[in-house]
């Protein structure tokens, strides 16, 4: 066994985050607020200049036919740098869908642009009623049950509806009637489990930054005369908070490896990771505000970006209690936990 | 990244489990406190032992395998899974033996190791004391230099098997003058020398494991000590870590535990609230395993566990206790009225398993400490002030 991602794979993780820290800092993503995308050109250019958009493309649509634990990184890295843009839609769950269809026209038309990222995607999923970037997408695929359906850009309505954070811009998307090209074949089960095993990924990016600002500020952060950092009440709960982090990280790590290498349980353990994830996010969201008190209850100071990021892929990708309950019904009912996985 | 076991440690599982469906005793054996008790599980040491299974870890020229960790693993997975005894010796397999594998001297590796393998010797921990238990380092048993032996005067307690050890390995003050973490010396001695008094006492939950074990002017000779004189507290923290990080099947009684609350809760008729928790639960088992994982294979590479030891044993405690607790509370009356009392009152199955999670958020660094470290160790936040 060898739990240690590879060279390549740490290389492209340092490659996204240089990407982030540079073009979207938190100042950058207040400022994209108020645009009318709320979206960097520059994110979707250097990432396609690093090659994510292709990971998940096959070579002979010009991708570079990697597979999802490649994507780890860098959805880690989005989920730290709380990055607004459907990455996981349009790079992973849209190749998904397509690449593995045997809607050859589509693949043709769609995969190599995705690869290059003149064309981006995104995925809505049984009737959501909040579509990641709707709004700028160039094709969106709406999956209902076990079928799914292409639009262009035109053939849909896209109707901006609120999110708990304001740089996500969810959309309802309403399709023309008489439009739309069926992808035949496309792998929904797969698409679903990456679905659920990469949101768990972004969670734990953004629970474990908010970890991070809660240890940096209670390292400086004095009162009664000491850091508040050295009060074991702040430090039992960073811990337990990191301590979770670090659990359910190795959750998301398995699920992601499962759909690369053991497709047949990857269902199954994308949804074991994805409660394990909203559950150290939600505690690490928790943990995070407390320990900042009330500098971080304020618009100016930046961690209401992270707070409000992770609070609204909490209930964006399935909410605890229809995760847990998917996590649990089954074995209960057969009375065999299958935990370990082995 | 390869999440596999490799062929040759398929082939071992093979191996070992042949071996153990063959060989494993039926039923339960008696508790070892007991005369009968430990005849059984003597008997059932020396087969491992002659099958080389004795601690398949070990160097070959110690009667082990020479295994790596992953086959050691290998090893604890299919030994726990069939529920077997408790291993006799395992406060040595686990930390004791291996702290001498590490820091103590060929001639001691030579003396000591054999007779833990065999069980001939049975050793157990002698760190904690009634007023050191957290803060180990305020221990007060001391040990006098005399020529070329030790005098020991002092207290140890909660000593699990201490009433059927014959050897114990101690952290006793040898140079009082010194600071609290200096002037401390790792000792493993015979527990059968003159001065030494072991009072049995029992657990909570009726085993009859713990003692107290006294010492009156015992003289141990100066090759007890292992490492440095007045060096013990570096070489303990090698037997700490072994003893928090080690996952020796833990891995594996996490999964048995849910499998015994997943088949309880079918047996309920779970409702919708119940299959969540279940499902939490079942989502953190598996986060425990692919850690446990993760945590061998950087052992195996020579990496260092220190603060990720902490938190898997955190984690495991936590797990365990919720997933216990679950557990009492959809069985219900249930639980209360199953008779599950063995030969000499002591609790088994269910009840004993509840219990013993419980345990587990104290021994081996309580889950504070375990938080303590995780917060200045791993997260570099400031040490308390009185420490
Ligand atoms: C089943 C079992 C088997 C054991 N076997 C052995 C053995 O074989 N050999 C051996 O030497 N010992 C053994 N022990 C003892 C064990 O190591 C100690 O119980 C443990 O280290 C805790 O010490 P204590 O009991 O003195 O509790 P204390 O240290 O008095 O702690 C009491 C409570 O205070 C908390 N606390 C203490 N210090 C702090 C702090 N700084 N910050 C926050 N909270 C704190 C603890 O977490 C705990 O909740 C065993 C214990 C059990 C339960």
């Amino acid at each position: 066994m060898n739990t240690a991602f590879s060279p390549e794979q740490d290389e492209l993780r340092t490659s996204v985050r240089r990407l982030f820290e540079n073009v979207v800092p938190a100042a950058v993503l207040r400022q994209l607020w108020e645009t009318e995308t709320g979206r960097s050109p520059q994110v979707w250019k250097g990432l396609a200049e690093i090659g994510v958009p292709a990971l998940l493309v096959p070579e002979e649509y010009e991708g570079l036919g990697a597979d999802e634990l490649d994507l780890f990184f860098v959805l880690e890295e989005a989920g730290r740098a709380a990055l607004p843009d459907a990455i996981l839609e349009s790079c992973v769950l849209a190749p998904i869908l397509l690449a593995g269809s045997t809607a050859d026209g589509l693949k043709r038309r769609w995969l190599p642009a995705l690869a290059t990222g003149e064309a981006r995607a995104t995925v809505a999923f049984d009737g959501a009623r909040a579509v990641p970037d709707a709004h700028l997408s160039d094709l969106v695929l709406v999956v209902d049950g076990d079928q799914v359906v292409a639009y262009e850009r035109g053939e849909v309505t896209v109707r901006p509806v609120p999110s708990m954070d304001p740089s996500r811009r969810p959309a309802s998307v309403t399709a023309r009637a008489g439009s739309g090209v069926r992808v035949d074949g496309a792998p929904v089960a797969r698409a679903r489990a990456a679905r659920l095993a990469g949101s768990a990924v972004l969670l734990g990016g953004v629970g474990s930054r908010l970890v991070e600002f809660a240890v940096a500020y209670a390292k400086v952060r004095e009162q009664f005369g000491r850091p508040i950092g050295s009060f074991q009440a702040i430090k039992h709960q960073l811990a337990t908070a990191h301590s979770r982090n670090e659990l359910a990280r190795h959750a998301a790590v398995g699920a992601m490896y499962d759909l690369a290498h053991r497709a047949g349980s990857s269902s199954d353990t994308a949804v074991l990771a994805h409660v394990c994830a909203l559950e150290a996010e939600r505690e690490s969201n928790r943990v995070s505000l407390q320990v900042h008190g009330g500098i971080g209850f304020t618009w100016e100071h930046d961690l209401q970006i992270w707070l409000k990021h992770g609070k609204s892929l909490e209930l964006g990708y399935g909410t605890w209690r229809e995760t847990a309950y998917a996590a649990g019904a089954g074995t209960v009912l057969s009375g065999r936990s299958e935990g370990g996985t082995r | 990244m390869d999440l596999e076991f490799d062929t040759r440690n398929e082939q071992f599982r093979r191996e070992v489990s042949a071996w153990l469906d063959e060989n494993a005793p039926a039923g339960r054996l008696s508790p070892p406190a007991t005369a009968e008790g430990l005849r059984q599980h003597l008997a059932w040491e020396r087969r491992l032992f002659e099958a080389g299974y004795a601690a398949p870890g070990w160097p070959r020229r110690f009667g082990g395998l020479g295994l790596d960790l992953w086959g050691e693993t290998v090893f604890d997975e299919e030994y726990v899974r069939r529920r077997l005894p408790e291993r006799l010796n395992k406060m040595a397999l686990i930390h004791g033996a291996r702290t001498v594998l590490v820091h103590g001297t060929e001639e001691q590796q030579r003396n000591w190791l054999p007779g833990v393998l065999d069980c001939s010797d049975i050793w157990c921990q002698g760190f904690s004391e009634p007023d050191a238990g957290s803060d180990l380092a305020s221990l007060r048993t001391t040990g006098r230099l005399d020529g070329d032996e030790i005098v020991l005067n002092g207290q140890k307690t909660w000593t699990s098997n201490g009433a059927i050890a014959t050897h114990m390995y101690a952290l006793v003050r040898t140079d009082p003058a010194a600071p609290k973490h200096h002037g401390i010396s790792f000792l493993v001695f015979d527990l059968r020398t003159p001065g030494v008094e072991i009072r049995p006492m029992r657990q909570l939950h009726g085993h009859s494991g713990f003692a107290e074990v006294f010492f009156t002017d015992v003289r141990v000779p100066l090759t007890s000590v292992v490492g440095e004189l007045n060096d013990g507290w570096r070489v303990a923290q090698t037997a700490l870590r072994l003893e928090r990080g080690s996952a020796r099947g833990s891995h594996t009684r996490l999964v048995a535990a849910l499998d015994a609350l997943t088949e309880a809760a079918a047996r309920a008729g779970a409702d919708r609230g119940l299959r969540e928790r279940v499902g939490s639960l079942r989502a953190w088992v598996f986060a425990y395993v692919r850690a446990t994982y993760a945590l061998i294979d950087t052992v195996d590479r020579g990496g260092d566990d220190g603060v990720v030891a902490s938190v898997n044993k955190l984690g495991l405690s936590e797990i365990q206790t919720a997933i216990h607790d679950l557990w009492l509370e959809v069985l219900g009356d249930e639980a209360e009225l199953v008779d599950e009392l063995g030969p000499d009152g002591e609790l088994l199955g269910l009840r004993r398993d509840y219990w013993h999670s419980r345990a587990q958020e104290i021994f081996a660094g309580s889950s504070e400490i375990q938080r303590n470290i995780i917060a200045e160790r791993g997260l570099g936040l400031p040490r308390e002030v009185s420490r």
